[in-house]
């Protein structure tokens, strides 16, 4: 990229090369992630928006994303109940573990 | 930028909702117990999260636990009457398993113990108030060599087990509360040279036994409350000694010593005579004093605790000619309690300016009356004082033929740092709540008096700072309330036994400001997050559906906690949560299930016990007890899980602190009878309601 601009979306990358392109305002909301968006140049992924999950898996990254956005929605006052399929449950919890979230 | 931090209260995080979503029922846990290969993956904390979240709503089974044998570190199975040999039997194959907890586990037997051994990594063990278990229990226990903490409060061990506890070597704490431990066997402790905690309060021990604890070099806290011990030999090492209830003559004998290390001294319903126990010697460096329910008669040794900062005078014969005596104390005096004792207006005016650091003053159920706020500014620093039950009204008569009354009140103002206020039972009525306008910086207040009525409300909006309002027993209107703008930090409103008030006002008042916690016989505290669940035809609903509203305010009451607790991450910051929640929450089984059930886990650590009587007092009154007595007769004829509930309604009905006693009741014995001394009111009846339990 010509200009290393910080974009408005970032691209999270699941294990199996999934990508999702998501509001960077989103993805902030994990803690990780805003480390990782934000801190001076240390990684990789503060310039290029793309963040690499080798060991979240697509659904589980899936379900990530939409928390994120349901979150936003939330903080906005709308408050509605947030699903988890109780088979996900183990590995959301772990990824949520890893995400600070 | 949205961030966790700055997250609205209101939002779970996504860890929360997990845990939520894998333990909310067992169709739930059945669909992903079968992942064993992702739970071994499972970072030991977050299965410490679930384990703890899964034992909450009763969904954890024994053979649950066989998962968890990879990651388990801390097990705290206190309270639940299921945990028995086959729980034991999968818990003896979590290998890592470091401490376990499993107080007032009733179905826990010798042989249950026995499952555990082999675990070599166990170096903390609490199994205080199982009574099956007993002598047979301990040659399984001495298999965990790195055990470090043994707790066996109140189980059925005798001589015969507790002789071979001194094959523990590496023991620091020992618990062996209520067991009838006696002077031979606490010789044969001596073989435990790193002790540092010994509790032997109700044991056997007279002072032979006593004389031997000079050997124990190491030990730093010493409860001997309820023994026959009178006399308490050097103890380089001591900080904290414990000897509630005995007849102390001397402590570390005659004052040749100069190196006592002694901070806290507990010494509440023991008699005494302070001038022969303070010597000088071994009160140096003394921090804490509680001299509750002893009896007192000479405070010359005071003198001799340079140091002192918190002192605990509750119900004893303190008398004003005594209180001359406290001139001496000296600059650190933080917290003096002298409720329920006989000390006036002059007495407070005679260690005023003698003590210009006292943050904390109670002076409760004392006979103080208006001239007291004269002496009350001078302790300067004063945060909060207690003047409930008191004969203060707020005015006071000056002149003798023109009649005229000042308000004293605003002799308050010069307190600059007064935040808590408490006038409950006092004659203060509205006229006198004028004098506190100025009191801005106030975040509780709380005056409970018949003499209140809608022009107080007006008045008490001009605070800005206030988090917490109680004025219960005021003859408030609908209207009144309705006008009532709260100032914008208000958190809770107290208005309970304002009769006058009507259902819907109440109800018209919490939508208005969802935000407030609102306590009244007639409605459910309500703050924002509960709304949804909150509107009339609910309510309505509930209330038709047979529950009293008591059942509904602990119903709503009991959600929020869990909303609360579960906010709380780590292991430690759980406990702590349900600590806090326990205050509150209860188990009420409206729906199809139990929402939340009370934890009685907990056994408060002496500091606790500390706090929690310095916070609870406040709230205690005579009319409580009264109805209490009753209660108490009624509950204790009931059996557990009626009583349970019913302990828990006589919280809401405002007399918290003794639930957490009652609560308590079988954890901490030395708390229930510093208590009783405390308040003579309600010593039989408890001491009934003692009885009578099963334990």
């Amino acid at each position: 990229m010509a200009f290393p601009r910080k974009n408005e979306t970032v691209k999270l990358v699941s294990a199996e090369g999934f990508e999702f392109i998501i509001d960077r305002k989103a993805a902030v909301i994990s803690n990780t992630l805003r480390n990782m968006l934000s801190s001076a140049g240390n990684f990789s992924e503060t310039e290029l928006g793309v963040v690499n999950f080798p060991e979240i898996s697509t659904p589980i990254l899936e379900k990530v994303c939409q928390y994120f956005y349901w979150f936003l929605q939330c903080s906005n006052g709308k408050k509605t109940d947030f699903h988890i399929e109780p088979e996900m449950t183990l590995e959301l919890m772990m990824a949520a573990n890893y995400l600070h979230t | 930028m949205a961030s966790p931090h700055l997250r609205t209260p209101g939002t779970p995080s996504l860890l929360e909702l997990c845990i939520k979503a894998a333990t909310r029922d067992k169709s739930c846990v059945k669909a992903w117990r079968q992942k064993r290969r992702t739970f071994e993956m499972l970072p030991s904390e977050l299965a410490h999260e679930l384990f703890n979240s899964l034992l909450q709503s009763h969904l954890l089974s024994a053979t649950l636990i066989g998962l968890f044998q990879s990651n388990l570190q801390e097990v705290n199975l206190s309270g639940e009457a299921t945990v028995d040999g086959e729980w034991m039997a999968y818990l003896g194959g979590c290998r890592h398993l470091r401490a376990l907890r499993a107080t007032d586990c009733k179905a826990l037997t010798n042989n249950a113990i026995r499952q555990l051994t082999g675990l070599t990594a166990m170096e903390e063990l609490d199994l205080a108030r199982c009574r099956k278990i007993s002598d047979d229990a301990v040659p399984h226990i001495l298999s965990f060599k790195m055990l470090r903490k043994l707790g066996l409060a109140e189980t059925g061990l005798t001589t015969k087990g507790l002789l071979l506890l001194p094959g523990l070597s590496r023991l620091v704490l020992l618990d062996l509360g209520g067991c009838p431990v006696t002077d031979a066997d606490l010789i044969s402790f001596q073989a435990l040279g790193m002790l540092e905690h010994l509790d032997l309060w109700g044991s056997k021990v007279t002072n032979m036994g006593a004389r031997c604890l000079s050997s124990f070099k190491t030990l730093k806290y010493l409860n001997l409350a309820m023994t026959a011990v009178t006399a308490i030999p050097q103890l380089n090492s001591l900080l904290s000694l414990n000897l509630c209830n005995c007849d102390v003559e001397s402590i570390y004998g005659d004052g040749t010593f100069s190196d006592s290390l002694l901070r806290e001294l507990f010494l509440s319903g023991a008699s005494l005579s302070l001038k022969d126990v303070i010597s000088g010697s071994n009160t140096r460096n003394l921090h804490l004093l509680d001299l509750a329910s002893s009896r007192v008669n000479d405070l010359d040794a005071f003198v001799h605790i340079p140091k002192l900062a918190i002192l605990d005078l509750r119900a004893t014969g303190l008398t004003n000619e005594l209180m001359l005596k406290f001139q001496g104390l000296g600059d650190n005096l933080r917290w003096i309690d002298l409720s329920y004792t006989k000390i006036d207006s002059e007495g407070v005016g005679a260690i005023a300016g003698h003590a210009p650091n006292v943050e904390q003053l109670s002076l409760n159920h004392t006979p103080v009356d208006d001239n007291v706020f004269i002496y009350l500014v001078h302790f300067p620093v004063l945060q909060s004082l207690n003047l409930g039950g008191s004969k203060v009204n707020g005015f006071m008569t000056v002149g003798s033929e023109e009649f005229q009354q000042i308000s004293v009140l605003s002799y308050l103002e010069q307190l600059q740092h007064l935040r808590r206020l408490d006038m409950r039972y006092t004659g203060v009525g509205d006229a006198a709540l004028h004098g506190l306008k100025n009191l801005v910086q106030l975040s509780h207040l709380h005056i409970h008096s018949n003499s209140l009525s809608d022009e107080c409300l007006q008045q008490l909006s001009s605070f800005p700072n206030l988090v917490c309002l109680g004025i219960g027993g005021a003859t408030i209107t609908a209207d009144g309330l309705l006008s009532y703008k709260p100032p914008s930090l208000l958190e809770e409103l107290d208005l309970t036994d304002c009769w006058l008030l009507t259902e819907p006002a109440l109800l018209d008042f919490c939508e208005a400001h969802p935000r407030i916690m609102v306590w009244n016989e007639k409605t459910v505290p309500v703050t924002s997050s509960s709304k949804p669940r909150f509107n009339k035809k609910e309510y309505g609903d509930v209330v038709n559906g047979g529950l009293a509203t008591s059942s509904t305010r602990q119903l709503l009451q009991a959600k929020l906690d869990m909303r609360k607790s579960s906010s709380k991450l780590s292991v430690k910051g759980r406990m702590q949560a349900t600590k806090k929640a326990f205050n509150n929450t209860i188990g009420v089984g409206v729906t199809t299930k139990p929402l939340i059930v009370i934890d009685e886990r907990i056994k408060y650590k002496k500091q606790e016990l500390l706090q929690l009587r310095s916070a609870d007092m406040s709230n205690f009154s005579i009319p409580n007890l009264r109805n209490l007595k009753d209660d108490l007769l009624k509950i204790s004829r009931q059996n557990g899980e009626v009583r349970r509930k019913k302990v828990l309604q006589i919280y809401n009905n405002g007399s918290n602190a003794l639930v957490q006693l009652l609560s308590k009741y079988n954890g901490t014995a030395l708390f229930v009878c510093r208590f009783c001394m405390g308040c003579r009111y309600v010593a039989d009846s408890i001491l009934v309601f003692l009885k009578t339990c099963s334990y």
